[in-house]
């Protein structure tokens, strides 16, 4: 009764009819919803009306009513500022070594902990690597100077005293080198919190399969690679497809807090630049013509990369 | 049991927010004294009810609530309330990072010309004559108040016992302390046998920490520049302008200036002072010797220090000079119940009893006056504890300062005199009191390219005059002629009015 | 303990191998991921004066609690930890049920409009009003100045509730079948059936939001304006400052010993404050997704 089978339907009235008992079966998951309904539209969709202030020359002053339309005006003047064009390359550059060594990295770390033979060991490790989570960026920040440092730093300090004679370079100081900082410190930073949900999918796998398995001789990596990454699957593709979406943001307070003036020019990124904007020049319809650029590529990207995903597996996708 | 545990969670869920809230309503009682809410910046954690609210609601008969707004987010909550039009009675503002002549034309400030003359005598005293230069009160009337006071200056701290140590004279010239830069580097000055100090220390997280080597150049860093054409434009700009980065250049190449003066965070270059690796340091001097002295200071002795001043190329120095401030106001709304009581309590925040009371607290409770012709006081009892010092209410409301006159009189001797020396040699800049249109456009990108050229400059290995050139032509084209163009015309007319004032 | 020696015993010397290999890493990253952490600690009951000689911290140097004794002494402190406590418990709670009876029906297959549904709430993912308009909106809701101004704006996140969707998509048709034969409603599948095998999720989207809200600081700020109701985040933000660049007072005579504590020790302290709560809580979260191996299967 769950599944219907897919029948070609000619007859309009049977299909309406086939929608009503459909509805009357299930209208215990409609009243279901209605609180959660209830709540986007008062606090999600009610404020909506500020997206508007993109296309208006608003200002607090005034207020939303009175502000002008003006049209794409907003979008045309922040596309003329040479700075946010390095800001929006620097975004799509940091974005795209984010996504593409930092997607994986959760997983693989989450398939090595649940590997591991002690419950005991099993759950310091997933607490130990949750925790620079906990610690803001702006300490962060001073812990990498400490590192770093080239007066006083460990590293350094290190290399000197293994006898390296070369010349050392603070990598928080150098161009080439600091977008690595910013890509590395993110996978290093939130790798903890991405094992969560793997491993809470993980934990729902069917112990027998792997007893099953290990009885037909598999490996180790057999089954990791057959059980336990095909079971988890549908998660990875859907923590996929928001991190897709989330392309435009590359890191608002990793960036504010580590960025500095030797290497602004690779670092700076749209909500950086968008937060100096918006605070220090209260030019906030621009800054919502940003916000609205940003969300409306998320919105593309996520659709494409939901729609490849339902191509190769129909019932993955968040739709 | 299940059902149990949701019933508990439930009955928690109703019940939680009203122990939260700890509202209780207070009975309508007849001539109860007026609400005001006073909305101000400040990093400091008061408890709801202290000995300084208490005092001030005596003291005006009103019932005070405190809005007290972390500083980093002032400016964020001030703009939602104003675009929300919940503002509070009195409120502080930076009238450089709001168009606050659009605040009043659109009717949300109190006109205070007639308020001003029934209540504000304090006021009247200390900024009457100065109130109708502020932008904001040369329309129709006075819609906010500036402070009384005006910033600390910067000093040049230089530590006396190393250069005794090393038998040298307090630098006076860029040769001077170059000489003095090296050894301090180099020639161990605190004559402990170890190479444990270094040259100059500077952050870009704080360029003031730069003042007195710009100001050799006749710089002032970071601020607009006077060409001897009348052009304002940026320090960037500034004939001298490479030969202040040639010099910072040659520091940095020889070792003498912190390599990482573009990364270090401002605590850490405080911490290489405190602990004694370097015995130069431009800041203001109530820092260096009155507040961190000696708490701070890690040595066994506590350093001592002299400030230097030190000529360029045209002979004279110093640092960035203060100007009134004519853009940070105290207002009132125009939705404000009781103007009346409002402008008392700034009134009194005006006069030396309201700044003695939120500065130092309630006499008698918080604290005594040893010698008041000398400023000397001294805390009482747990007051001793700064934690809870500030948890009553003492200090943590002054941060507006209208006039900072107990704050001034109770510095120590050194710390004063360094503060008349600096005065009397600092170096001024076109200090522009208007808002220009230019700088709400472009002023954020502006700032931010001098600022990587300020770094890029000091350690690049290309050539450097090709590179200045480089972001000079940049400046120019993201808004720089616009800013330049305007200023000047707005620095001219600023001139000219003050001559026909005179 | 005897069965894993056998289990030791059977494995081929690649999988040996493996195992070594991925404990090493594990242990190498590990300590990246505890030193910042025990830094902070480390550094927070050191004397200020001794932890400026800069460094590394391995142990503490010259021990002293001077900051947390600065921390606790005013009572507005527990203020604001009673503030916090509740919002998360409340605002939790009440995610989390909102989170469940969302991702329920979104994750029946046979849901009439269920992409349409989804949709709604998936594009409060990607698309938002601003800070000013949702201040708005709260106003207008009279929530200003309120303890549920703390709680319900953030009340539900469409991230978290996709990742339950997600693994109540898991929940085989059949166990919710039988259960739709014997005449049992939709809630009491939810309740009965759904929500006892999704345990490791259920903990791990109780985590995300506790954590959330026990960190949300800008709400703080921004809605509330007493005191009372002042928030941890809010209140140690202050309190880090506070200790600031010119406003010590250690000038002054007669003050005590605490004008030597720098700002650097403070700010550690606050740390080491706002995150214990939540190491102390969370292991007790954890184990449902890290051990609830056989616990959470679901049996066929």
């Amino acid at each position: 009764m769950m599944h219907k089978p897919k029948i070609p339907v000619h007859d309009t009235s049977l299909l309406k009819s086939r929608l009503r008992s459909d509805i009357r079966r299930d209208y215990l998951l409609y009243v279901m919803l209605i609180p959660g309904l209830i709540y986007v539209l008062m606090f999600k969709y009610a404020p909506m009306f500020g997206v508007s202030i993109a296309f208006r020359d608003y200002s607090i002053f005034r207020g939303f009513s009175d502000a002008p339309f003006v049209g794409m005006d907003n979008f045309i003047k922040l596309f003329s500022r040479s700075a946010f064009i390095r800001a929006l390359k620097n975004n799509i550059l940091i974005s795209i070594l984010k996504l593409v060594l930092g997607f994986p990295f959760p997983i693989i770390l989450s398939l090595m902990i649940s590997e591991l033979y002690h419950s005991g060991a099993r759950r310091f490790v997933q607490t130990a690597v949750i925790l620079p989570n906990f610690v803001s960026w702006i300490v962060i920040n001073g812990i990498l100077y400490v590192m770093f440092n080239l007066s006083s730093g460990a590293i350094p300090g290190i290399l000197k005293s293994l006898g390296y004679a070369g010349e050392i370079t603070n990598i928080m100081n150098q161009k080439e080198t600091f977008i690595w900082v910013i890509v590395f410190s993110h996978i290093w930073k939130g790798a903890g919190m991405g094992t969560v949900v793997y491993l809470a999918a993980i934990a729902g796998i069917d112990r027998n399969l792997y007893e099953a398995a290990s009885i037909d001789g598999a490996g180790r990596l057999r089954k990791m690679w057959h059980i336990t990454l095909s079971s988890i699957r549908p998660t990875i593709v859907v923590l996929l497809i928001f991190r897709v979406g989330e392309m435009m943001y590359a890191g608002f307070d990793q960036i504010f807090a580590i960025s500095n003036y030797l290497v602004v020019s690779h670092a700076d990124i749209i909500d950086t630049f968008v937060y100096r904007l918006g605070l220090e020049q209260q030019k906030f319809s621009e800054a919502a013509a940003a916000g609205l650029f940003q969300s409306a590529i998320g919105l593309v990207l996520v659709l494409v990369t939901n729609a490849i995903a339902k191509k190769v597996d129909s019932d993955s996708g968040i739709m | 049991m299940k059902k149990g545990v949701l019933v508990l969670v439930l009955v928690a869920l109703v019940l939680l927010p009203a122990i939260a809230s700890g509202k209780t309503e207070t009975a309508a009682v007849t001539q109860e004294p007026a609400k005001i809410t006073w909305m101000l910046y400040g990093d400091n954690t008061p408890t709801e009810d202290n000995a300084v609210i208490r005092s001030l609601e005596e003291k005006l008969n009103i019932d005070l609530t405190v809005i007290y707004v972390p500083e980093a987010d002032y400016m964020s909550k001030l703009n939602t309330l104003i675009a929300a039009r919940n503002l509070p009675d009195v409120f502080w503002m930076d009238g450089k990072k709001l168009d606050a002549v659009e605040f009043k034309d659109q009717g949300m400030l109190m006109k205070l010309d007639s308020l001003l003359e029934s209540y504000g005598p304090n006021v009247m005293k200390e900024v009457g004559d100065s109130l109708s230069k502020a932008p904001v009160n040369q329309g129709d009337g006075i819609y906010a108040l500036i402070p009384g006071s005006i910033n600390y200056t910067s000093n040049l701290a230089i530590r006396t016992d190393w250069l005794k140590n090393l038998n040298m004279d307090m630098p006076t010239n860029l040769d001077e302390l170059y000489e003095v830069l090296s050894a301090f580097a180099h020639n161990d000055p605190d004559g402990n046998g170890k190479d444990d100090t270094v040259g100059y220390v500077g952050t870009m997280a704080n360029l003031r920490t730069f003042e007195h080597i710009f100001g050799a150049f006749g710089i002032c860093v970071n601020m607009p520049y006077l060409m001897e054409d009348g052009t304002v434009t940026t320090y960037m700009k500034a004939p001298l302008y490479l030969d202040a980065i040639k010099y910072l250049r040659k520091l940095y190449q020889d070792g003498l200036l912190d390599p990482d003066f573009a990364t270090m965070p401002l605590m850490s270059t405080f911490e290489k002072l405190w602990t004694g690796r370097t015995g130069v340091f431009d800041f203001q001097n109530v820092g260096t010797t009155n507040n961190w002295m000696p708490g701070r200071y890690t040595e066994p002795t506590p350093p001592t220090f002299g400030f230097a001043i030190i000529a360029g190329p045209g002979g004279k120095g110093g640092a960035i000079k203060q100007y009134p401030r004519y853009t940070y106001y105290n207002a009132i709304s125009s939705t404000s119940k009781h103007p009346d009581k409002a402008m008392q309590l700034i009134d009194y925040l005006y006069s030396q009893e309201g700044d003695e009371l939120t500065y130092l607290g309630v006499e008698g409770l918080h604290y005594e006056w040893v010698d008041e012709p000398n400023g000397k006081y001294k805390l009482l009892g747990q007051f001793t504890d700064p934690a809870t010092y500030r948890a009553d209410g003492a200090f943590v409301y002054n941060h507006m300062w209208p006039l900072v006159n107990t704050e001034v009189r109770t510095l120590n001797k050194l710390t004063q005199d360094g503060q008349t020396f600096a005065r009397e040699n600092s170096i001024g800049y076109p200090n522009i009191i208007a808002s220009l249109e230019a700088v709400g456009e472009y002023g954020s990108t502006l700032t931010d390219i001098t600022k990587e050229a300020f770094a890029q400059l000091i350690v690049t290995k290309g050539n450097v005059e090709a590179e200045y050139k480089k972001f000079v032509d940049r400046w120019n084209n993201e808004g720089g002629l616009a800013y330049e163009k305007e200023a000047t015309l707005a620095y001219a007319a600023q001139l000219a009015a003050e001559k026909a004032s005179r | 303990m005897e069965s894993k020696k056998i289990r030791h015993l059977r494995e081929s010397s690649l999988d040996r191998f493996i195992y070594i290999a991925i404990c090493f890493f594990l242990a190498v990253f590990c300590f990246s991921t505890v030193y910042p952490f025990w830094h902070v600690l480390m550094y927070s009951i050191s004397n200020s004066k001794a932890a400026m000689s800069g460094g590394l911290f391995f142990r503490p140097r010259d021990f002293d609690l001077l900051a947390f004794k600065m921390i606790f002494k005013t009572s507005q402190i527990f203020v604001a930890y009673k503030n916090t406590i509740l919002r998360t418990l409340v605002g939790t709670t009440l995610s989390m049920a909102l989170s469940i009876l969302t991702a329920y029906p979104l994750s029946r297959k046979r849901l009439r409009g269920r992409s349409c549904l989804s949709m709604v709430f998936f594009f409060t993912m990607l698309f938002n009003g601003g800070m000013i308009p949702t201040y708005l909106v709260v106003q207008s809701y009279g929530l200003i100045d309120s303890f549920w101004a703390l709680v319900l704006p953030l009340a539900m996140n469409a991230y978290n509730m996709f990742i339950l969707r997600n693994y109540f998509k898991t929940v085989p048709d059949s166990l919710e079948e039988s259960a739709f034969i014997d005449g049992a409603n939709s809630f009491t599948i939810l309740w009965k059936i759904i929500l006892p095998v999704s345990a490791p999720a259920l903990a791990a989207v109780t985590m995300f939001y506790g954590v959330y809200n026990w960190n949300a600081y800008l709400d703080g700020v921004l809605y509330i304006n007493s005191t009372g109701l002042e928030i941890l985040q809010v209140y140690l933000r202050k309190l880090l400052a506070s200790t600031g660049t010119l406003n010590s007072l250690s000038g002054i005579d007669g003050l005590s010993e605490a004008a030597s504590l720098s700002e650097e020790s403070m700010k550690m302290a606050t740390i080491a404050v706002s995150i214990l709560p939540v190491l102390v809580v969370y292991p007790f979260i954890q184990r449902f997704y890290t051990s609830g191996i056989t616990a959470g299967a679901v049996k066929e």
